[in-house]
This record gives structure tokens, sequence and C-alpha cells, in this order.
């Protein structure tokens, strides 16, 4: 190909090796590389694993620190706002009045359908309920008996102002919110991480699960022992899921 | 990109994208013919790299937005290796300008903008609060008022999707600052200085609707306050990046001599 310079012609494009080669793989691509994902996703889908019991059937009398002083009540979900029909939604109030929060929640949710999508994490749809987020971050949970590595985990810890909080005549409510990925074995705390577990090549069969529980205050100052509630109720219902319910690191690895 | 364009309306300024980019192209085709040169291998290189991050985001992972950004690469791939690094260079500013048309998907964003977005809410309801005879609440994204002509939303769910248009306000900013070939000191300073003036062009869009819906009663979904919000707060934008890129900051002051150089120098005025 040749361009105008002035009034001389000058040739400043030719076919050079890199040129061809870049073509070639461009057309390579073009034609072949959607074909050949589609049947390397194909030939390693991973497939689906029941849940070892069903998440209603779990005894919240065997939390040993909720198992006095503390109400519950199941609290219904949307199976299709969830999008699993695995799930235990527990609402704990307490008996007495002390210090510390007077409303706790657990959710768990697990899915195991490859299809299935890694939902919204609180920070996305608490604000869309009339949140306010306050705080993002994360938080170590340790001391855990048994099923871990580490004996420890790392935690997303929200902080949020629940519905008209702000004005001149706002009722507060403040929520001190926790919650941790379960993916194929392993714990992580965003829904990145947790989608990059799912992709990773390796495992025979794919589930997922966020536990998540929350400590509603009417004074934000009650925060340190909200989290410290929070802390042992994830700790104590991680460990009964952990070793009853959850299939195991080996389970979704067995081919 | 297109059909989102069209189902979105906050994703329309991508329409637009393409012709932003030929007018780029259209500006610089002298230096970009100039520097037509020998190709490099490093294209090859970066396309194959495009193609190879691609296919992981198709498979074994599955992420829309990193597959579609590989276009990027590809095409700098391309330029590179047809044309040489000094087009490349030179074709930066319509490779952000694609960079900019990629919509962001819907998750990514919800998670990515919640800091930004909260504080843009905080701020126009402590600026509204201010407002004689009006009283702000925040529920979540949305922001209520009551006052003597009545109450209700400013802007339902606007701040969320609004929040959106954040791509079409640094779009605006790209084409200003790179519609001319300007110095490299004024080309940084636009760049450090984007991300408040977009912040702020969204949080004018929101303070627009939201004193348009007070003081006329409109629906807070009615177009009235949408599109007035959107065009003032789309020429804020285009102003504030022409103001960054056309101010003449007087770091010197010239002195007035005698007309005598060498006069002027030996008295230690100097030149």
């Amino acid at each position: 190909m040749s361009m105008i310079a002035g009034r001389k012609m000058v040739s400043v494009w030719h076919v050079t090796n890199s040129f061809m080669l870049t073509a070639i793989v461009l057309v390579l691509a073009a034609v072949g590389l959607r074909p050949a994902l589609e049947a390397a996703a194909r030939h390693y889908a991973k497939t689906s694993i029941d849940i070892r019991q069903p998440l209603g059937e779990f005894d919240i009398s065997r939390l040993p620190s909720f198992r006095d002083g503390w109400e519950y009540s199941f609290a219904g979900a949307d199976p299709e706002g969830i999008g699993t029909d695995q799930y235990i939604h527990v609402l704990f109030d307490r008996k007495t009045s002390g210090s510390g929060p007077d409303h706790l929640e657990l959710f768990v949710t697990y899915y195991s359908d490859p299809r299935d999508k890694v939902p919204h994490t609180p920070e996305v749809c608490s604000r869309q309920d009339g949140a306010t987020v306050q705080e993002i971050s994360t938080i170590l949970i340790d001391n855990f008996l048994s099923g871990l590595d580490n004996q420890q985990i790392r935690a997303r810890l929200l902080r949020y102002q629940n519905k008209r909080s702000a004005g001149k005549s706002g009722q507060r409510t403040n929520v001190v919110d926790m919650y941790v990925f379960y993916v194929e074995g392993r714990f992580c705390y965003t829904r990145g991480q947790a989608r990059w577990m799912i992709g990773k090549p390796g495992n025979q069969h794919t589930f997922f699960s966020k536990i998540e529980v929350a400590a509603s205050m009417r004074d934000a100052g009650d925060r340190a022992e909200a989290i410290e509630t929070l802390k042992t109720l994830m700790r104590e219902a991680l460990a009964i899921l952990l070793a009853e319910y959850f299939p195991s690191r080996e389970d979704v690895s067995r081919r | 990109m297109v059909a989102g364009a069209y189902s979105h309306s906050e994703a329309a300024h991508v329409l637009i994208i393409p012709v932003a980019i030929l007018l780029l192209a259209y500006h610089r085709r002298d230096a970009l013919r100039e520097h037509v040169g020998a190709g490099s291998v490093w294209g090859t290189v970066f396309v194959v790299i495009g193609i190879i991050l691609f296919s992981f985001a198709y498979w074994p992972f599955n992420y829309g937005y990193v597959r579609n950004l590989m276009i990027l690469p590809v095409l700098a791939g391309v330029i590179l290796v047809a044309c040489g690094g000094s087009v490349l260079k030179r074709s930066l500013p319509m490779l952000l300008l694609v960079l900019l048309a990629i919509p962001v998907s819907s998750r990514l964003w919800a998670a990515l903008i919640i800091r930004p977005e909260t504080y843009t809410i905080a701020v126009t309801a402590a600026t509204l609060d201010k407002l004689p005879g009006v009283d702000i609440q925040i529920e979540g994204v949305d922001i209520f008022y009551s006052s003597a002509n009545g109450s209700g939303c400013v802007a339902l769910g606007e701040s969320n999707r609004g929040a959106r248009l954040l791509l079409a306000f640094l779009a605006v900013g790209v084409f200003v600052v790179f519609s001319r070939i300007r110095p490299m000191w004024r080309v940084i300073t636009a760049a450090v200085l984007a991300m408040p003036i977009v912040l702020f062009c969204n949080f004018f869009r929101l303070l627009c609707w939201a004193v348009v819906v007070v003081y006329t009663g409109a629906a807070p979904e009615s177009g009235l306050g949408r599109n007035v919000s959107l065009v003032c707060s789309l020429f804020a934008s285009y102003g504030l990046f022409a103001i960054v890129c056309s101010a003449r900051p007087n770091l010197f002051i010239e002195e007035i001599g005698t007309g005598d150089d060498d006069a002027d120098i030996a008295d230690g005025a100097g030149p």
C-alpha cells in the first residue's frame, strides 16, 4: 500500500512477517476460538453436588451460646429471589434486656447448580432496601474447633443504618453484618473471589454457600459487643454446617 | 454495546463514541500520517495476549466485562503491528474512548459505585437541606424531601442508575482534552482532576434534578428533571474540562524592562 506525502508517492506499508502472523492469528481466533472454548467448557463442566442434609433441618438449639437467653423463629425467603430453595433464615430475639444487640439474624443459602450466579452481597442489597452503608471492611474469625486449615477465616464486615436514618426526625437502626462464602470447600469473602473459585478447573463438582449473620442495635456504641456476638454465632453455626451439611473438599474433587 | 445503549439511556453515550473517535482521528490525521512506520512484532504479542485473556475470561472463568475489555489489547496490537509504536502512542486517546464505551456489568458496577454514590447522595442531601423550608431524609439510595409545595422522592432510584453517567462524563473529558494536541503537563493535570470533576458532575446532576423536583413539584420519574439535570451536568462536564485545558496559570511574572537587555541583566532584572 502507499500514501501521498506531498506530491511524492512513498511506500511506507509493506507486509512484514509479524503482520502476516498477526493476520493468521486473528483469522484462526475468529474461526476456531469460540467452538474450541465451548467444547472445553462442555468437557470439563462441573456437576452439582447435593447438600448432605437439607438446611431446613438445621437444629438451632445446637448452637451452645444461643440455646438459652434467646428466642428464635424461622423467617421465610423467596426461593426465586434468592435463587435457591436450600436456605435457612433464623431470627433471634434476646429474652432479657442487657448489653449488646437485641436482635440477631442467621441466613445461610446453598447453591450447587453450575449455572447458579453468586448472589448480590448485603452491601449492595441493603442499600436497595433503604439502608445507608457506613463501613465496609473485613474481620478475622478464629478459634474454630474443626474443619479448617488455619482455624481462622476472614469475613466481610459491614456496618449500615437501616431505613430513614438521616434527617431531622429520622429513626435510626444500626446494623452490623458479617458474611462469608464457602466455595467448593474453601472460604472467601467477596463475590469476585467466589466467582474465581467456582471457575477454577480441577474439581468434579461445584457448590457454594453464603453464610451471613447480622445484629440490629438502637445504639451504634454497642458495635464491639455486636461483633463479638456475631463472631460467636458464625463460629458455632459454621462448626455444624461444615461437619454435617456442606460437602467436603474431597467430595467435590472426586472424579 | 449498541443494543445496550438503546435499552439503557445511561449508556447512550456509547452511540456517539464512534463519531468522537473518528473526529479525534481526523484532528490528528497529519500527525498519524507522518508517524506511520514499520510495524513491530510486539503488536503480535499484544494480539496473542488479548486472545489468551479473552479465552480465560470465557472458559474456565466467566467474566463478560473482561472479555469485552480484551478488544483493547487486540486493537492496540493491530495498530502496533501495522503502523508502529509512534502511531499507537497517538492513538491512545481513541483507545481510551473505546474503553469508556465498554459497559461495566451491572453487578460489578453496583459493588464499585457504593462509596462514591453514598458520598454523592450525602452531599446532595446536605446541600438540599440548606434550602429554606425544605426537609431532607435519605433512605438507602434515595433522597426524600418535604416542603410547603409537597413531599416525595427527588429522583427515585436515579442516584444509582445515573451514576453510570460517570463514564459519559469521563468520555466528554477525554474528547475535550484530546480534541487538540496539548502539552503533556496539561494532559496530566486533566487526568489528575478528571475524577473530582466527574464526581462533581454527578453531584451536580442529582442536585439539579432535586431542585427541579422540589420547586416545580414534578414527579421524580418524569422526564423534566431527568433531562434538565442530564443536559446541565453534561455541559458542566464539558465546561470544567475545557477550563482545565485552556486555563493559563501565571506562574511567572513578566517584568517590564527598559528595552536594553544588557542594562537589565546588569541591573539584575534578568531576561
